[in-house]
């Protein structure tokens, strides 16, 4: 967590979707403070969007962030994903879902809040 | 009359054996009723992920997501119960790493919220089309294989 799933009609090259996975992992890892080590992107497509739109992304993202925060987040990834694919605005759909941390198991051990990534046993092992 | 749930399995193509499917089924549904009753039964739905579709920390990943609603607001306490127990049996089942599994025991009412809004992806007038394909798909994974799967790829 996070887990985004970006889902497009025609399938992404392989270089298009490692690209893309790094940017989401950059933005969210900037401008949240999270780890690298908790950002999942998975890719989908075959799916039909509605008419215009090129590509979907939908994030499940960890509960507590104020909505400046997150309303920063998804501007920020719309500007750079639009500025990597060179894809109209309008072609981009971007929706943060939230979670709450405390319904999360990763790395078998309960998310921490946002901002609480220090108490994390599973993260400080993973980044050793 | 048991109550349906649907778990939500995402998982790497060819990363378990059918009888490691058939084990975590079946020991979900065990798992399930002693921590919340009998009266729900567990519906697994496998979606596989094809090689490349998946990234963790911007590297290729091997990260099974799993989604199972649970009553809407339950305590933290019976929850994490739950989800350790989920967790431990899927590692002692898969022998995978303990951090290629990442578990949702979220609200049902969450989880519907969720529903929709995966849905909403997708052009209204084309969702009843793409709702028949994916029944058709999971109807013939449970003929063919024993189970229901389909691709992350609709």
């Amino acid at each position: 967590m996070p887990m985004y799933t970006v889902s497009s009609h025609s399938p992404l090259p392989s270089d298009t979707r490692e690209e893309i996975a790094n940017l989401i992992m950059n933005v969210h890892c900037r401008l949240t403070g999270a780890p690298e080590t908790f950002v999942n992107v998975v890719f989908s497509h075959n799916v039909p969007h509605r008419r215009g739109v090129k590509m979907n992304i939908f994030g499940n993202v960890r509960k507590g962030r104020t909505p400046e925060m997150n309303r920063q987040l998804v501007d920020a990834l719309r500007e750079e994903i639009l500025a990597s694919t060179k894809y109209p605005s309008r072609s981009l759909e971007l929706t943060l879902f939230e979670v709450p941390a405390s319904w999360v198991m990763e790395g078998g051990e309960v998310l921490p809040e946002p901002g609480e990534e220090e108490s994390c046993e599973w993260l400080n092992t993973a980044e050793d | 009359m048991a109550k349906i749930i649907r778990m939500m399995c995402t998982i790497h193509d060819n990363s378990l054996t059918n009888n490691e499917l058939r084990r975590i089924e079946k020991q979900t549904q065990q798992l399930y009723t002693q921590h919340f009753g009998r009266h729900f039964t567990i519906m697994p739905i496998w979606v596989r992920i094809p090689p490349g579709q998946a990234y963790l920390a911007g590297k290729p990943s091997s990260a099974s997501a799993v989604v199972i609603p649970v009553a809407d607001d339950l305590d933290n306490t019976s929850r994490h119960k739950f989800m350790k127990a989920f967790c431990d049996n899927w590692i002692a089942i898969t022998g995978c790493n303990k951090n290629d599994i990442i578990f949702n025991a979220a609200d049902s009412r969450y989880v519907n919220k969720l529903n929709r809004q995966m849905l909403s992806r997708i052009r209204p007038s084309i969702r009843p089309l793409v709702a028949g394909k994916l029944a058709f798909t999971l109807l013939m994974s449970k003929v063919s294989k024993g189970y229901l799967s389909t691709s992350i790829n609709l």
